[in-house]
């Protein structure tokens, strides 16, 4: 397999705020094409700091993102034209409908001239109920929302798509169903940073797991390596073991 | 159970940044204001004192009751630091001339001087209550049901076993002491600023009405809490609560109150004109009837000499003769001074009749603002607020009242001591000494005022120097017994009942909010919208 | 990409419960205020009317028997009622409407309030005494609502996007930060630009057809003013309401601080500088103690005649005599009448003084500025003054070229020694009229406190990009 340009990449990444927090520590990742690259980690690992990192929503300490090849703290705007974003809970503009909030982020994305039957397919392929289409976003259930969410991301069509807990609070089915999303765009070449608590879904639908404690990536392996380990066990050692900063 | 939820609404409210920068508003407010209206107050009783003290002094000095003018001061009332109402605007006393003997319909004087003064105004304690306090109330109620859905933590506390109307008035009783207890910061800080500046006695009759006030704030407040709750019960979310109640603010507040007074007002000066053109026509009256009397007096030929000293004293208003004058001068004098006032005296009680009526007719417009106000929370409060400082118009109409009465009692007391006689403008007892006499004949055998025009001449010949040098140590008139002008205060009983519609009104809506509340909230849905 | 940002906003704003809320409340009361002003305009014109005919009533009077009616003979130079009231009525109501010129002794005074209304001269408005009072003018619509509704706005703007994570999620797209902040800016104008243009046709149409004497065009360039100042004055409320919901942690926070800042910055402020007026510095003398300087004045006006007239009979010096008088009665006059004015104009630039620690309010400096460029309140009282001195010396020069007994040339002053009786032509008489508003003076008015206005905007529109380019997206 040709070695292309990764098209997420974090380089020595490191964040630190002003109270004095380590949030992310050196961090490497390299996210090619038509991967999907889980991020584990506990609460306040560093895992949606690494993700606004990504975004140019915060600046790093030292080190640097690129998108594409492109340095995002350098050329934030031609950055974002590469890359989507689902957030962990999303409202949403609750007055709208659905497509109407479809609409309006896919021509945010640069996706204008769309036709209503084209959000339509969009909004069935992520498997939205028919009449959600054109009902009010505020009336949503969260799984639905999830799935807004998604086709928004599935519809600016950014070769790398970064998910911050996609899966947190939906239920089995509708989760299955989003991995399954997740598992179509891996394979029509988007490169996915997925971060997560879920260590089940990790494993079936990450091609890479890595392992975050307080801001380090403490551990990363494949999913051929994983075969043979037992995720699970690892990731509660990881997080029983002695912290790393004193 | 109860008391737990009070307690934790009462904590939650007062570290709530709404609360902390709301009071620190009204503090500040309070402070500077109560401050000024303090000094001002000083000011107008320093202003009472000493023109009491001239007044008992100039009584205490006229040779006739010509210059005898009575003034009537109105002593300033303390509450108007608090509630400031009329009482600042409106002048401080009224005077009977004996010119006119009109019965006063104004106050003169007062301590403000610039006729433009009117374009800035002082807020005052019932103004912060009414714009910020209600401000105050409002935030602490509008998410008080809706905001706790909103996070989940209604639906928590239901699910222990609490009955909904114990809930409901734990709500309520928390948010009130949180309203209670900066209220009664300020009023005693406000007090605390007038005792600091000095000069204002703390009277025992203050502090009750202070309490009355502070009472009817309560009402007025829990009211406005009551309504938020109802309204955040049946709206959807807490910024849609929000925005009803903000709304019913504005226009509560500012937009019905105003737009009535200013009809009103139109109304009533509409009025006026009507009975300005009336008493013109009686005035005008009037002074044909007395160029007529005129006509009726006696024809001799007489000189006169007045008392020039009092002339100059009384800017020319007060004619005292001087003790040197014929008979025929006295008589005409006497019987024209005496027709004069008769007239104008039956005419002043003439023009009274026209301003009593008009008085009817405004406070009928009046009545009619009021009672449509009295729905109007705001304007209601302040009108108790106004009744119980006893600032407001309705003290004004009881003064002049009082001043009415007065002035029967004074011109019977005038008639009794026959004061519009001879006694009038003629100084000293009526029988001439003997100099006295002879210094009258040797004037009348004078022909200089025989030559001269006119039926009555002011003597101008060669004795006036000796007799305006003439300076009898004549005893000034004895007015001890003239009655006094007393307007007891009205008692806070008196104050009670005057606001007893207002607060019947007041207590009515905040049992009708506080029901329709208990019902909404037995059949509201507690859980948060997914 | 910022077209759809505004778009989107302008959907949200204008078709809400509240726009339409408010557009309904401003419409129900511009309707309810222009019943109200019409009924008022209306007893206004009458007064001012009557004036006019009382001051024919005297001029017939006295044109028939100058020398007789001098002493009798007072003029009414009042402010002539304008609909710009409607627009700002500046509390024209409760100063003193105009002057009165008096022949004799020559004098011009300003009128007090005689109309007592109640048992006192309180002014008409605060009968009822409430805390606060405010005339219902347009002003009071633009000041007091509209401000209200652009921080209900827009208090929530940043906030909500922020508690809502859509924030991030636009922002996660190639958007420039300041195209979102302009967007929300651009579409607040809009939301609060169409009631107020609604509500000012309306007006303006209710004005023209049931006010008396509404003059179109000019009565519709006053509105057009109206509208852009009042544009400028509800920006700034725009941009405060989307400062705070930079800066605040929440929604909650920011909504208080706008209701506290609404508070302060249109009622509070505002309304309590009277408190400086109490200042020793602003301290003028009652009116007693004025009449007595001008007694004084005219005491020693009165001795320099006994002392310095001549004492003989003789036709000269009965001339000189006559002469002299009418000299010592002028300057007496021109004396008291010197004192009076300087106590007046000090009673004015009190009030002024006082007013002008307001403009820290933006309400104020809207107040200002609009009555600056419709010429009502004390700038109309002003010029109402300045044209009864004008009017004043046109009588008197009126006097002695058609009245004057006197010698050509010689020292003229209306008195009985120099008027003579002959009847005179009525219509002849000049007339005082209140003068036409120049579009200078309205300029100079109000330019002051409209750049300042102007200022305030800027100044705001730099801190809230400053800020919000500062602001935490996540």
């Amino acid at each position: 397999m040709e070695k292309q340009q990764p098209i997420l990449k974090a380089d020595d990444l490191s964040k630190r705020y002003e109270d004095g927090v380590l949030a992310v520590d050196h961090l490497n990742l390299n996210i090619h094409a038509g991967e999907v690259y889980c991020l584990l980690g506990a609460n306040g690992a560093g895992k949606t700091t690494t993700i606004n990192l990504f975004l140019n929503f915060i600046p790093p300490t030292t080190g640097t993102c690129f998108v594409n090849g492109i340095d995002v703290t350098r050329d934030p705007l031609e950055a974002k034209k590469y890359v989507s974003f689902v957030s962990e809970n999303v409202m949403l503009y609750g007055n709208f409908t659905a497509r109407q909030n479809l609409d309006f982020f896919a021509k945010l994305g640069g996706k204008a001239n769309l036709a209503k039957n084209d959000y339509y397919q969009v909004m069935r392929r992520v498997s939205l109920q028919e009449k959600a289409f054109e009902q009010r976003v505020k009336n949503f259930s969260k799984g639905m929302r999830q799935k807004l969410g998604i086709s928004i991301a599935v519809i600016k069509d950014a070769p790398g798509i970064l998910l911050d807990e996609p899966t947190s609070g939906l239920d089995p089915k509708a989760a299955e169903e989003f991995l399954e999303i997740l598992g179509e765009l891996k394979k029509e070449g988007k490169a996915i940073l997925m971060s997560t608590h879920d260590i089940f879904r990790a494993k079936e639908i990450g091609d890479r797991v890595g392992i975050m404690k307080e801001g380090r990536l403490v551990m990363e392996r494949t999913r051929e390596e994983l075969q043979y380990e037992d995720l699970v066990k690892i990731y509660i050692d990881y997080m029983k073991s002695e912290p790393l900063n004193m | 159970m109860v008391k737990t939820i009070v307690k934790r609404e009462f904590l939650d409210n007062i570290l709530s940044f709404k609360f902390i920068a709301s009071v620190l508003v009204a503090l500040v407010i309070i402070s500077i204001c109560t401050f000024v209206l303090a000094a001002d107050y000083k000011d107008r009783l320093r202003n009472y004192d000493k023109g009491i003290a001239l007044a008992k002094e100039k009584l205490a000095n006229i040779p006739t009751y010509s210059c005898l003018t009575v003034l009537i001061y109105r002593r300033p009332s303390p509450l108007s630091i608090f509630v400031s109402g009329t009482d600042r605007k409106a002048g401080s006393y009224v005077e009977f001339h004996n010119v006119g003997m009109e019965i006063p319909t104004f106050l003169k004087g007062g301590v403000t001087k610039n006729e433009f003064s009117d374009m800035v105004s002082v807020f005052d304690l019932a103004g912060v209550i009414v714009i910020v306090f209600t401000l105050l109330a409002i935030m602490l109620s509008y998410d008080s049901i809706s905001g706790e859905k909103e996070e989940g933590v209604l639906a928590l506390i239901l699910s222990n076993s609490v009955p909904r109307y114990r809930l409901l008035i734990g709500k309520y009783l928390g948010a009130l002491i949180s309203v209670a207890v900066p209220l009664a910061f300020c009023f005693i800080w406000g007090t605390i600023v007038v005792l600091f500046s000095g000069g204002v006695g703390i009277s025992k009759e203050l502090i009750i009405s202070l309490a009355w006030l502070y009472a009817l704030s309560l009402i007025y407040l829990s009211l406005v809490l009551l309504m938020g709750t109802f309204v955040s019960i049946r709206t959807r979310s807490s910024f849609i609560s929000l925005l009803v109640l903000l709304s019913c603010y504005l226009v509560f507040v500012f937009l019905v109150p105003q737009a009535l007074r200013t009809y009103s007002a139109a109304r009533i000066v509409e009025q006026a004109k009507n009975v300005e053109k009336n008493t013109n026509s009686l005035y005008e009256d009037r002074i044909s009837k007395v160029g007529e009397a005129l006509k009726q007096l006696p024809q001799t030929k007489t000189w006169i000499i007045r008392d020039q000293r009092y002339m100059d004293l009384y800017q020319g208003r007060a004619i005292v003769l001087s003790r040197i004058n014929p008979p025929a001068a006295l008589e005409r004098q006497s019987f024209f001074s005496g027709l004069r006032i008769r007239l104008e005296r039956d005419y002043a009680v003439k023009i009274q009749g026209l301003v009593d009526e008009d008085s009817k007719n405004k406070r009928r417009i009046r009545n009619t603002l009021n009672s449509i106000l009295a729905f109007d929370p705001p304007s209601s409060f302040e009108r108790t607020a106004d009744l119980a400082a006893d600032t407001g118009v309705d003290s004004l109409d009881r003064f002049f009242e009082h001043v009415v009465i007065f002035w029967h009692q004074y011109m019977h007391y005038m008639d009794e001591k026959g004061a519009f006689g001879l006694q009038y403008f003629f100084p000293g007892p009526k029988e001439l000494t003997a100099y006295e006499t002879e210094l009258v004949k040797r004037i009348n055998d004078d022909s200089s005022w025989q030559t001269a025009r006119g039926r009555t001449v002011p003597y101008v010949g060669k004795y006036l120097k000796e007799a305006l040098s003439y300076r009898p140590n004549v005893p000034n008139i004895n007015l001890d017994d003239m009655p006094a002008f007393n307007l007891k205060p009205t008692g806070i009983t008196d104050k009670i009942e005057a606001s007893f519609i207002n607060v019947l009104i007041l207590l009515f809506y905040n049992i009708t909010f506080f029901f329709l509340s208990y019902v909404s909230f037995n059949a509201y849905d507690p859980r948060k919208a997914e | 990409m910022f077209k759809e940002i505004i778009k989107r906003q302008l959907i949200e704003d204008l078709i809400s419960f509240k726009f339409l809320i408010n557009t309904i409340v401003i419409l129900c009361t511009v309707v309810l205020f222009s019943l109200i002003f019409i009924n008022n305009y209306h007893n206004i014109v009458d007064d001012y009317s009557r004036g006019n005919i009382s001051n024919e009533t005297t001029l017939t009077s006295f044109a028939r028997a100058p020398r007789t009616h001098l002493g009798s003979t007072a003029l009414y130079c009042t402010m002539q009622p304008r609909l710009e009231l409607f627009i700002s009525e500046a509390n024209e109501g409760i100063m003193p409407q105009g002057f009165l010129f008096s022949l004799q002794p020559n004098s011009i005074r300003d009128i007090r309030q005689e109309k007592e209304v109640m048992y006192t001269s309180i002014s008409k408005r605060d009968l009822e005494s409430p805390s606060v009072t405010f005339y219902p003018d347009l002003t009071f619509i633009v000041q007091f609502l509209l401000s209200f509704f652009a921080l209900v706005l827009t208090f929530n703007a940043v906030s909500a996007e922020k508690e809502r994570g859509t924030l991030r999620l636009v922002y996660s797209n190639s958007i420039k930060s300041g195209s979102f902040i302009l967007a929300k800016y651009l579409a607040a104008f809009l939301a609060v630009f169409i009631p107020l243009l609604l509500g000012l046709i309306l007006g303006l149409v209710l004005l023209g057809l049931f006010a008396a004497g509404a003059s179109f065009p000019s009565l519709a360039l006053s509105f057009l003013l109206f509208l852009v100042i009042s544009m400028l004055y509800l920006s700034i409320f725009i941009l405060i309401g989307l400062l705070f919901s930079t800066i605040s942690q929440n929604s909650k926070t920011s909504l208080v601080l706008c209701l506290l800042f609404w508070v302060f910055a249109v009622i509070i402020i505002p309304k309590s500088t009277g408190a400086f007026l109490n200042l020793k510095a602003f301290n003028v003398p009652t009116e007693e103690e004025i009449s007595d300087l001008s007694s004084k004045a005219e005491k020693s006006a009165m001795e320099r005649f006994n002392r310095e007239s001549p004492k003989g009979q003789s036709d000269q010096e009965e001339e000189t005599k006559i002469e002299m008088r009418l000299k010592m009665n002028s300057e007496r006059d021109k004396a008291i009448q010197d004192i009076n004015d300087y106590y007046l104009r000090k009673k004015i630039s009190a009030i002024t003084a006082v007013r002008n620690v307001n403009i820290v309010s933006p309400a104020s400096l809207f107040e200002y500025s609009v009555s600056g460029f419709t010429m009502t309140g004390l700038s109309h009282f002003e010029s109402v003054w300045t044209r009864t001195r004008q009017y004043a010396n046109e009588f008197t020069s009126f006097l002695r070229d058609y009245a004057s007994t006197l010698k050509s040339g010689s020292f003229f002053y209306p008195d009985e020694a120099a008027v003579s009786d002959k009847p005179i032509d009525a219509n002849g008489i000049p007339r005082f009229t209140d003068s036409p508003i120049s579009s200078g003076a309205r300029t100079r008015h109000a330019l002051p406190f409209v750049s300042l206005l102007i200022l305030y905007n800027l100044l705001l529109f730099t801190v809230v990009i400053y800020r919000f380019q500062r602001c935490d997206v996540r």
